[in-house]
């Protein structure tokens, strides 16, 4: 279009310009810095993310020390004490906790006895199994149900959209605490606990997904490529399966990780008030409500397990944070570049002045779409826009 | 607009019907109500049953002369409760929310429950988005600094809180140090140095600037903090606090001057005498007002005159704005309101050595009011109230805090960005304007439905620290009614709750239209 006289050689001439061009930009590129496909990229910003990873840690930890120590179903553990009433089991230290005591690092019962007299240790370890199997359990049955009602209602719209949203407002209307006592009440008699509260959790915790699985359905259905799925004759199912989930996938996992963090609180909050896990099962919420009766006198039964549901729900929360980090960089990458240890403690001003006598300023703003992305913009090769601007 | 408005409020009730319905349904089949008598050993438990029954429609293994299947009850139910539509109680039936398994009378515990519950959750509702909003805009404002990453940390942390736990740490640690301390109330060296030393450090971290500056603020800070406590001690500001009348006219006009700083600028005239004009209305109302107030008999009066002196800001904002009246008018509305929660603290610690000698340890941990007060005055009650209060408000707002808080950082940040911040900055604009103005009014809009979904958990957790409290609320009613498989009580505070949500949303949506011009179809 551009030449009259002979289009195709000049065509040919700019396409092999063009291909050198790309190799020479990815011959410098990849001088500098590796590039990365997406789900690498993920990956990196998720384990760059400090809170998140340390998290992590704490959480495999205690799921860990949680699952082996009192053992779980037929499976027996390394802990000597059972979290049921073990026969013959006398009262050592008066009940307090034997942690750090005497020169000592565990002693026979770290957290304690309750007064009948129980080992806490074990107690809390089974509360906390129990937390995080119902944790994982109705993230999983709500983010299901989540994921389909939300996929359907938002690619065909019409009723089944009006149900969901109706049962969004029921959500609004009666408080989730509400609804999930009732139902906690209705299955607390049932076998295999705490399954069958998961379940019923997980079935009304279902609507918070669903809203956000709508909202990228709804925007992902205009997109061109789903336009060419649809004209090339793929059927809605898999529409959906293969061009909208994969492209929700962040929302999705980010939201139910969330969605273990918020339904460890709701448990242990129903378990406190007496809706939730039933003796003779443990809880985390059971274990601090018990503890409230002796606060004065033994105030380690109240706080122990009080601390554990706030360390696993806080670590399950930086994870979630981290997680959403990582799939949605938008936030990370507008403003300012994450500073150092000195700009974070409040001398701006001076590591400021400073990079500008270094001459680095006005590259540190350019360079800013790739502060994540490790440019190093000290090196004036890395910068792509003015190897353009040069040619 | 209107239309859409309606129509959703209609289909939120219809809503509230669908739950009310299913609701009942699940709780009069969670369990037996005649567990216990069955278990019971007394000679007449036979008759005990037979009254429960009889109350409650139930079958009985020997009769079932009493049973009604659950959709009678709820039908009895329903027409008993849409009875309080109708005052007159000449169309539908009486008003009732049904009784208790033991009898007692559900509507007058409901209204009860509804008054304490209701002051409970505004409160914290209202602490916690002015808290959480100021928190996330400063935090915005000085993104990745200690103060944001600090800040981020404790949101985390709040919003990870188990809300009983955070409540019975509350009731039995806070509340009690609280009560010992009242006991002989002073500072100590070390606490002086210590509430110094959180000040020097965190209040320049909040104003910013050079390191120059935070050096000067944070010394001011020191000083003025280890001036100031051992002064308080030395006048025993604690058994007999008093703002006094000096710190009235000067906390009056500080405001206004601060005010009109912050929203206007200094060097806009008209603002700055609008505010001056209301300092000087708040002052001298203060001692106009001063007998009256204390003759107060409810909450009318002082509500009354609130709402005057609102009226009145706003008057003297569009009379004396002159072509700034909007601004002026924000100015004097807030100096206005600031000015009369001033003036009703000075009241509130005016009456405190009162309450002190009526209840020497000022918080119980059980209850919303301390029976045995020994007067019924206006202002000793109302104290009370408000200081069985603080802490159950306090466990709540922390809880909910981090929404706003996070939310708002987060929509600052995104705002920020945007090409008209840019284009305000171009052409000129100052960087107070372009914050408060441009980006605060547009990063705001969707808090009114972040609002509404937080005030439906915000009840839940209500009844979680009534619990806890002992307040006989709410949270007793919903308890204690589940565990006896008892509808009527149950059902009732779902309506309730359930009513308010509706209630939030119809006011959230209107906000939102009234916020987001584009909306308005």
């Amino acid at each position: 279009m551009s030449n009259d006289q002979s289009p195709e050689q000049s065509n040919e001439g700019l396409e092999q310009q063009m291909v050198d061009l790309a190799e020479v930009e990815d011959a410098k590129l990849s001088e500098t810095h590796q590039s990365y496909s997406q789900n690498q990229l993920i990956r990196r910003r998720f384990f760059g993310h400090i809170p998140a990873m340390i998290s992590l840690v704490v959480v495999t930890i205690i799921t860990v020390t949680a699952f082996t120590s009192v053992g779980y179903g037929i499976i027996p553990g390394w802990w000597p004490h059972p979290f049921r009433l073990p026969q013959g089991a006398e009262l050592v230290n008066g009940g307090e906790p034997t942690m750090f005591d005497d020169g000592r690092i565990f002693g026979p019962h770290p957290f304690g006895q309750d007064s009948l007299p129980r080992d806490i240790f074990a107690r809390v370890m089974r509360g906390t199994q129990q937390s995080l199997i119902i944790g994982v359990v109705v993230a999983l049955v709500s983010s299901v149900m989540g994921i389909l009602i939300g996929a359907v209602a938002g690619y065909f719209r019409g009723k089944i959209e009006a149900v969901l949203m109706t049962l969004t407002d029921f959500v609004i209307v009666v408080p989730l605490l509400v609804i999930a006592a009732i139902l906690g009440q209705f299955v607390s008699g049932m076998p295999f606990p705490p399954f069958p509260l998961a379940i019923v959790l997980g079935i009304v915790s279902w609507t918070g997904m669903a809203r956000l699985v709508r909202a990228e359905v709804l925007s992902l259905r205009e997109k061109e490529y789903v336009s060419a799925a649809v004209a090339m004759g793929a059927s809605p199912w898999r529409i959906i399966r293969k061009h909208m989930l994969p492209n929700a996938v962040g929302v999705i996992i980010v939201n139910a990780s969330f969605t273990v963090a918020a339904v460890i609180l709701l448990e242990s909050t129903l378990s406190y008030l007496g809706m939730g896990v039933q003796p003779p099962e443990v809880s985390l919420g059971m274990l601090v409500s018990e503890g409230e009766v002796a606060i004065n006198t033994r105030p380690h039964l109240f706080w122990i397990p009080g601390i554990f549901i706030l360390i696993i729900v806080l670590c399950v929360n930086f994870i979630g944070d981290g997680l959403r980090d990582a799939f949605d960089p938008h936030q990370q990458r507008k403003g300012e570049r994450r500073p150092g240890l000195r700009q974070a403690l409040g001398f701006r001003g001076t590591s400021m002045a400073q990079s500008r006598q270094a001459g680095q300023l006005g590259l540190d703003t350019a360079g800013r779409t790739g502060s994540s992305l490790a440019t190093d913009s000290t090196d004036p090769k890395a910068n792509i826009f003015r190897f353009r601007r040069k040619k | 607009m209107l239309k859409y408005i309606l129509k959703r409020f209609a289909r939120l009730f219809l809503v509230l019907f669908g739950a009310s319905v299913l609701s009942y349904a699940l709780i009069v089949h969670s369990g037996d109500p005649l567990e216990d008598l069955r278990e019971s050993t007394d000679a007449d438990a036979e008759f005990q049953m037979e009254t429960r029954a009889e109350q409650l429609n139930l079958m009985l293994p020997w009769t079932d002369q009493y049973y009604l299947p659950w959709y009678e009850r709820y039908w009895d139910w329903l027409t008993g409760v849409l009875g309080c539509l109708d005052p007159t109680g000449a169309i539908l039936s009486r008003c009732s929310f049904g009784e208790t398994v033991n009898g007692g009378d559900v509507t007058a515990q409901i209204a009860n429950a509804a008054e304490i519950s209701l002051r409970l959750v505004l409160i914290a509702t209202l602490l916690a988005i002015i808290i959480g909003v100021l928190t996330g805009i400063v935090s915005a404002m000085r993104q990745y600094s200690f103060f944001d990453f600090a800040m981020s940390f404790l949101m985390f942390l709040f919003w990870s809180l188990p809300i009983f736990w955070a409540a019975v740490i509350a009731k039995e640690y806070l509340a009690i140090e609280f009560n010992d301390w009242m006991a002989d109330p002073h500072f100590s060296q070390s606490t002086i140095l210590i509430v110094a030393a959180i000040l020097t450090v965190t209040v320049p971290m909040i104003f910013g600037g050079s390191a120059r500056r935070r050096v000067a603020i944070g010394a001011t800070m020191f000083v003025y903090t280890a001036t100031v406590m051992p002064l308080l001690d030395h006048m025993h500001f604690m058994e007999q606090p008093r703002l006094g009348t000096g710190f009235i006219i000067v906390g009056s006009v500080v405001l206004a001057l601060g005010l009109t700083a912050l929203l206007a600028g200094l060097q806009n005239r008209q603002v700055l005498i609008s505010g001056l004009i209301t300092a000087a209305l708040g002052v001298a109302s203060y001692f106009l007002t001063w007998d009256l107030i204390r003759g107060a008999q409810s909450y009318l009066l002082p509500v009354a005159l609130f709402a005057l002196a609102i009226a009145v800001s706003v008057l003297v904002g569009r009379v004396f704005g002159g072509y700034a009246k909007g601004q002026a008018t924000a100015v004097t509305t807030l100096s206005g309101i600031l000015i009369s929660l001033m003036i009703m603290l000075d009241h509130y610690m005016y009456t405190w050595p009162q309450l002190l000698s009526a209840k020497p340890r000022p918080v119980r941990t059980i209850g919303a009011t301390s029976p045995n007060l020994g007067t019924d005055d206006f202002w000793v009650v109302s104290l009370d109230q408000l200081s069985q209060l603080w802490l159950p408000t306090l466990v709540m707002m922390l809880v909910s805090l981090a929404t706003y808080t996070r939310y708002t950082r987060s929509s600052m940040l995104e705002v920020v960005q945007q090409d008209f911040i840019r284009t305000a900055r171009a052409k000129g604009v100052n960087e107070r304007t372009v914050v408060l103005k441009h980006a605060f009014r547009n990063a705001m809009i969707p808090l009114a439905t972040i609002v509404a979904f937080d005030f439906a958990g915000l009840i839940g957790g209500a009844i979680v620290v009534e619990r806890v409290f002992g307040w006989n609320s709410m949270g007793t009613m919903f308890v204690t009614g589940l565990e006896n498989v008892d509808p009527a009580p149950v059902m009732a505070v779902i309506l309730f709750t359930g009513g308010i949500a509706v209630l939030f949303n119809f006011i959230a949506d209107i906000l939102y239209a009234v916020l987001d011009p584009r909306i308005r179809v």
